[in-house]
């Protein structure tokens, strides 16, 4: 017996693959099951551990709000002053837990396996940005979320993980769970213009 | 002197399309009016003077305003795209097809036989409803009072109108763009400031559409044109017309509702939250009615609404206008109603004539002005016919007119500070209330910040810029920083620049509270309650002196309009009959909304899992295929599964049968899953669980429960032990998430120094359960590469593993009271899992198993289910955990309640198993008390939990029963659905006792 991976959507594992139904007139969706995760949470203060935390997987962790770091296939994302989510390709979730997990044997840092916690979307297109903000207020910044910056938010009335990667592109993790509700929230907003 | 009383369209003027007729109707009868009108409008130019009643009187009300002010003008009104049952005609833009109708009046407002209340007017005073419908109950005339009050009745049908909502940020939100709103906009431009402006009006403008003044020589009109266009052009500038910011929260957020408006009217509205740094409150000001007897018959008016009438929709009131004032704002009325053609029968001024600067331009145009003479009574029913005028001297006169304008000051709209907290303080010398102190970032010009003159105004605005301007540059703010330059303009910042400005002021005012002359019983106060001079002498009397006290027993300010043109004159009275300053008596509390916003503009309409989400298992497709019967737990997880069944109870009966004859297959996936990691996780978890979480080795999985505060059970689960430091808790489906944040809360708060962390990770994991003796058997079908024996994996342990080639978490627990096993594996994986478990189980006769299925399982087993068999007062000693509580040397949350006399009370109630001696129980079944057969009758506890067991062939339930434990054995007769069903009390474990079978 050999179990095989499925997306939220059913599309292949570890691809980006449009959403069924999103009518595609100024913006896009795309499921993103090519991004793993890591939730990165520390028993201490992140400036106590970062430093190590980035020696142990040879790269940087960020301690400033809303911060990203970018490095090789990676991304670190500043979500909590103790804890990160950690982008890496699919195949490298497990390996990359166990070097983080390994090097804090007390585990005053540990790494939880999260690349099925969250469906990443990606939303791209020049009314992306307003058809987010029909569900929340993506950043309260003056000049909103700046361009390679994160936030956890509440959009359309749920928990969401918003990152501006590129300019009119967004991408959002949500709860599994919750998924499918947010794609149809997405699709009843883009039909209603 | 005889009138043909009504208003008119003029001839020329005002701002509206006469080129283009649009048809409507009120009150069945057809009319026209022009694109730029409003309902209001369009009425009074067409005569319509009467459009309702009173409340509680069913006096004729007129349009006293054109606008929010208005409290009589509340009608029903249909366009092509929905209907509102009570809105004010003045907020309505008009639409060609729309149909307007009267909410109070019956049959009509014409003729309404709710008048004769009038002849019981003596008995209708202050606190008639509190002190009158007392017998039998109030419950017993509310639908009678409720219907003669007309507030408009809600249709079945749904409305067409879109909804969309907006979140924005911004550095500058300006709230109006009346001439205070527009320059300060204006100044700001090329700050570099990204700045909203909002107006309820679809125009931006404000009162510079209407009044006359002239800026930089041109018109006040032409002048906003301009101003406008400017702004629009300004890709930093956002014009938000026709939209009410409708209130104001902490860290100035603020709710706004714009009206999208087409042809055919209102298609939709937009609920935006905005959240700004700096605010600039231009929301002006209204006029304040002055008091008088009989000042609430059509026909009167306050001041500025004549004056909007006239200058933006070229409407005329009346034919035969009189003024009556306390101030010069009222002469301006009198002289743009001269000048457009109307007849002004004189103006009446309670002041001398050394105070009225305007009078002198009065007079030159034929204006009778009437100094030191105040309003005696009004006559007319349907609409004013005069005025009984009576000088200081003594002298009286009838002055002849069919509209009166009245003016007896101003009341800046300051209410979106005052939801913020803030105090209106009283300005004695313009005889208003005004915000003295401001959030912060916050700036109030113009009329909401009192000023008179539109001199002034433009010199608030520009000062506001400066400032937003300057501390967005991070400079110091200098109060000497506006100065004129040689041309008069106001000259602030080099960049900023202010227009020269010629207007006439609103001069000054020397207020009046009680009318010298008239009858308090016939002296309105609020238009629309109802409420008059002597009402409040009567509360007075009755020592209701608070200014909320008196707003309750009253009525004063409590109707739609929210006091806007009464509460001042209320609490001035007030102040009069008590003998105290008026800005010692204050205000009453400023709530949002403004103004009232649709229920479902806030709600967006959502409707189904729009609404409310609900969440899908990550095996969902596998259930859908195997024909799960949905039902929603908050998750849609499947109920029974019609694979195994036609019908509900058959397929449940056959799902219990495989987990006890061969192995059911159940998706736990919901069941949350928060992992606790850190040097004190052990130490962490064991102050939440009655049992002592610390002791946990690795591997091994232990149940129990956690508690509030107050000894009270709040979830229960299994807590593993994965690692040294490393645990994973599984609270319940439906608390997951907030066990999680209770976590997260007491770490943070109580326990900052614990070295824990706290990971939630629900969704990350699929769970299914395998239960059954051949759950064994079918788990060895997923080649694991641990040894899965009795022996080698006995009950309540935890092993990782791979499992059908993928890493998997597999704990041996039990809720059916059979061999059980939990596969947890990333969801990615849970479709496969789910079909790998019901295909490769051939030859084992495996079944899904739903929640029903699932539930009575654990009820055969006597096992908790939360919520169900526990309520907001269960206690571990009443579920039989009295002796893990006890056990516990060191404390635990809610361990300190549990010591109180209450928990350790024999008379509480506490979980016990009955088995039905003949007939079926049911859930929420009362248990009848000792001697009792029939009911009416005392109880003694009631059914938690039901089910017909197919095991032991009879129906059984757990129960809560007082002194439960003591009475095993006793017979008791349970009352459900007109039965009574005779039970025996005994141990809640029914199946399996000896634990032989989960021990398999």
């Amino acid at each position: 017996v050999k179990l095989q991976p499925r997306t939220v959507f059913g599309a292949r594992f570890a691809t980006r693959a449009p959403v069924p139904g999103f009518l595609e007139n100024d913006t896009t969706l795309l499921e993103r099951a090519d991004i793993g995760c890591l939730l990165v949470n520390s028993a201490v203060d992140s400036s106590v551990v970062a430093t190590a935390l980035g020696a142990a997987v040879g790269f940087a962790f960020p301690v400033q709000a809303g911060a990203i770091v970018n490095a090789h296939t990676y991304s670190v994302l500043w979500l909590t002053p103790r804890s990160w989510l950690v982008h890496c390709p699919v195949d490298q979730e497990s390996v990359l837990a166990t070097r983080i997990n390994e090097a804090f044997p007390d585990k005053r840092v540990h790494a939880a396996l999260f690349t099925d916690y969250l469906c990443w979307f990606e939303l791209w297109g020049s009314q992306a940005l307003s058809l987010l903000t029909e569900g929340g207020f993506v950043s309260l910044e003056r000049d909103g979320l700046d361009l390679g910056h994160a936030k956890r938010t509440c959009l359309a009335g749920i928990a969401a993980i918003v990152v501006h990667e590129r300019p009119h592109t967004w991408l959002i993790g949500v709860e599994r769970s919750r998924a499918i509700y947010f794609a149809s929230w997405l699709r009843a907003a883009e039909n209603r213009r | 002197m005889s009138l043909q009383r009504m208003g008119y369209r003029l001839p020329e003027g005002g701002l509206i399309d006469r080129t283009r007729t649009l048809k409507f109707t009120f009150n069945g009868k057809a009319f026209g009016g022009h694109p730029g009108d409003t309902l209001a409008s369009a009425l009074i130019a067409n005569g319509v003077s009467l459009v309702a009643r009173s409340f509680k009187y069913h006096r004729p009300r007129g349009f006293y305003g054109v606008g929010l002010d208005d409290p009589n003008s509340m009608l029903a009104v249909r366009d092509a795209h929905g209907y509102d049952p009570a809105i004010r005609a003045g907020q309505v833009r008009l639409a060609e097809g729309l149909e307007a109708r009267s909410v109070s009046g019956s049959p009509s407002p014409n003729f309404d036989v709710g008048a004769v209340a009038q002849l019981a007017s003596g008995i209708f005073g202050a606190g008639f409803y509190y002190k009158t419908f007392m017998w039998p109950n109030w419950k017993f005339f509310e639908p009678a009072i409720r219907r003669a009050c007309g507030f408009g009745r809600p249709q079945n049908e749904a409305d067409h109108w879109g909804v969309e909502h907006r979140h924005t940020s911004c550095d500058v939100l300006v709230i109006g763009a009346g001439p205070a709103g527009l320059m300060t906009a204006w100044a700001l431009q090329r700050a570099g400031l990204n700045v909203v402006i909002a107006d309820d009006q679809p125009t931006l403008g404000g009162s510079l559409l209407w009044e006359t003044a002239e800026f930089d020589g041109q018109s006040a009109p032409a002048f906003s044109r301009k101003v406008c266009a400017e702004l629009e052009s300004d890709a930093a500038f956002r014009l938000l017309p026709a939209t009410l910011v409708t209130a104001a929260y902490e860290n100035n957020v603020f709710t706004l509702v714009q009206a999208l408006r087409n042809a055919r009217g209102m298609r939709r509205e937009c609920h935006w939250k905005l959240n700004a740094h700096h605010v600039v409150l231009a929301t002006g000001m209204i006029d304040r009615p002055l008091l008088f007897e009989g000042n609430d018959r059509p026909g009167i008016m306050l001041s500025s609404s004549v004056r909007r009438l006239i200058g933006e929709f070229a409407v005329a009131p009346a034919r035969r206008l009189a003024i009556y004032t306390n101030n010069d704002s009222a002469y301006l009325t009198a002289i743009n109603a001269r000048r457009a053609g109307v007849e002004v029968a004189g103006i009446i001024d309670t002041r001398c004539a050394n105070a009225a600067i305007h009078a002198h331009e009065a007079a030159q145009l034929g204006i009778p002005c009437y100094f030191d003479s105040q309003i005696e009574n009004t006559s007319g029913y349907r609409r004013l016919s005069s005025v009984a005028v009576r000088a200081r001297s003594g002298n009286t006169q009838r002055i002849v007119c069919d509209g009166l304008a009245s003016s007896g000051g101003w009341t800046p709209l300051i209410h979106l500070a005052a939801h913020r907290g803030i105090k209106p303080a009283y300005d004695e010398a313009r005889s208003i209330f005004i915000c003295r102190d401001l959030p912060a970032h916050w700036f109030a010009v113009g009329g909401a910040n009192g000023a008179l003159d539109l001199e002034t105004v433009v010199r608030e605005a520009g000062k506001a810029a400066q400032a937003i301007a300057t501390a967005h540059a991070n400079e110091a703010v200098r109060d000497d920083a506006i100065v004129r330059d040689r041309a008069g303009a106001y000259q602030i910042a080099a960049n900023i620049r202010l227009p020269r400005i010629k207007a006439a002021s609103f001069g000054s005012v020397i207020p009046l509270w009680i009318p010298q002359y008239g009858s308090p019983k016939k002296t309105w106060i609020d238009l629309q309650n109802d409420v008059k001079v002597s009402d409040i002498e009567l509360a007075v009397r009755e020592n209701y002196t608070s200014i909320e006290h008196l707003k309750r027993y009253t009525t004063l300010g409590m109707g739609t309009d929210q006091g806007r043109t009464s509460n001042v004159n209320g609490l001035a009275v007030l102040a009069a009959l008590t003998g105290r300053e008026i800005s010692s008596v204050g205000t009453t509390t400023f709530r949002p909304p403004y103004t009232a916003v649709r229920m479902a503009t806030i709600a967006d309409k959502r409707q189904g899992d729009l609404y409310r989400p609900r969440r899908y298992l990550p095996a969902d497709a596998v259930h859908r295929e195997l024909g799960a019967v949905m039902e929603d737990f908050s998750w849609e997880r499947p109920d029974w599964y019609r694979s195994n069944g036609t019908e509900r109870e058959a397929a449940v009966a056959a799902e219990m049968r495989a987990v006890r004859e061969h192995v059911g297959v159940f998706d736990g996936s919901s069941l949350g899953k928060i992992e606790i990691t850190g040097s004190d996780a052990g130490k962490f978890l064991a102050k939440f669980y009655v049992s002592n979480m610390a002791t946990l080795k690795p591997g091994r999985v232990r149940y129990s429960v956690m508690l509030r505060e107050d000894g009270v059970i709040f979830d229960d689960g299994v807590v593993t032990c994965i690692a040294d430091n490393y645990f994973l808790a599984s609270p319940t489906s439906a608390n997951a998430e907030s066990v999680a944040g209770w976590f997260e809360r007491w770490r943070q708060t109580e326990w900052p120094t614990l070295q824990v962390a706290v990971s939630p990770v629900t969704a990350n994991w699929a769970a299914i359960a395998i239960a059954g003796p051949q759950a064994r058997k079918l788990l060895q079908r997923l080649t694991p590469d641990v040894d899965i024996s009795s022996a080698a994996f006995p009950h309540m342990e935890y092993r990782e593993a791979t499992l059908g080639g993928v890493p998997a978490r597999i704990a041996r627990i039990s809720f059916t009271g059979e061999l059980q096993y939990e596969i947890t594996v990333p969801s990615r994986y849970a479709v496969a899992l789910m079909q790998a478990l019901v295909v490769e189980g051939a030859g084992l006769a495996p079944r899904a198993v739903g929640t029903e299925a699932w539930l009575r399982l654990r009820l055969e087993k006597g096992y908790l289910h939360l919520g169900s068999d526990t309520n907001g007062r269960t206690t571990p000693f009443d579920i039989g955990m009295a002796a893990l509580a006890a056990k516990r040397p060191d404390d635990f949350i809610g361990r300190r309640s549990l010591s109180l006399p209450f928990a350790r009370s024999c008379e509480r109630e506490v979980l016990i198993g009955l088995m039905a001696l003949k007939g079926t129980l049911q859930v929420g079944g009362r248990i009848l008390a000792a001697g009792h057969s029939r009911v009416p009758c005392p109880t003694e506890g009631y059914v938690t939990s039901a089910c017909f067991s197919s095991s032991l062939g009879r129906s059984i339930g757990l129960a809560l029963l007082e002194r439960g434990r003591e009475r095993e054995g006793e017979t008791v007769s349970i009352y459900s659905a007109g039965r009574i069903v005779r039970c025996r009390v005994c141990n809640p474990t029914f199946y399996d006792p000896k634990n032989e079978r989960l021990h398999a």
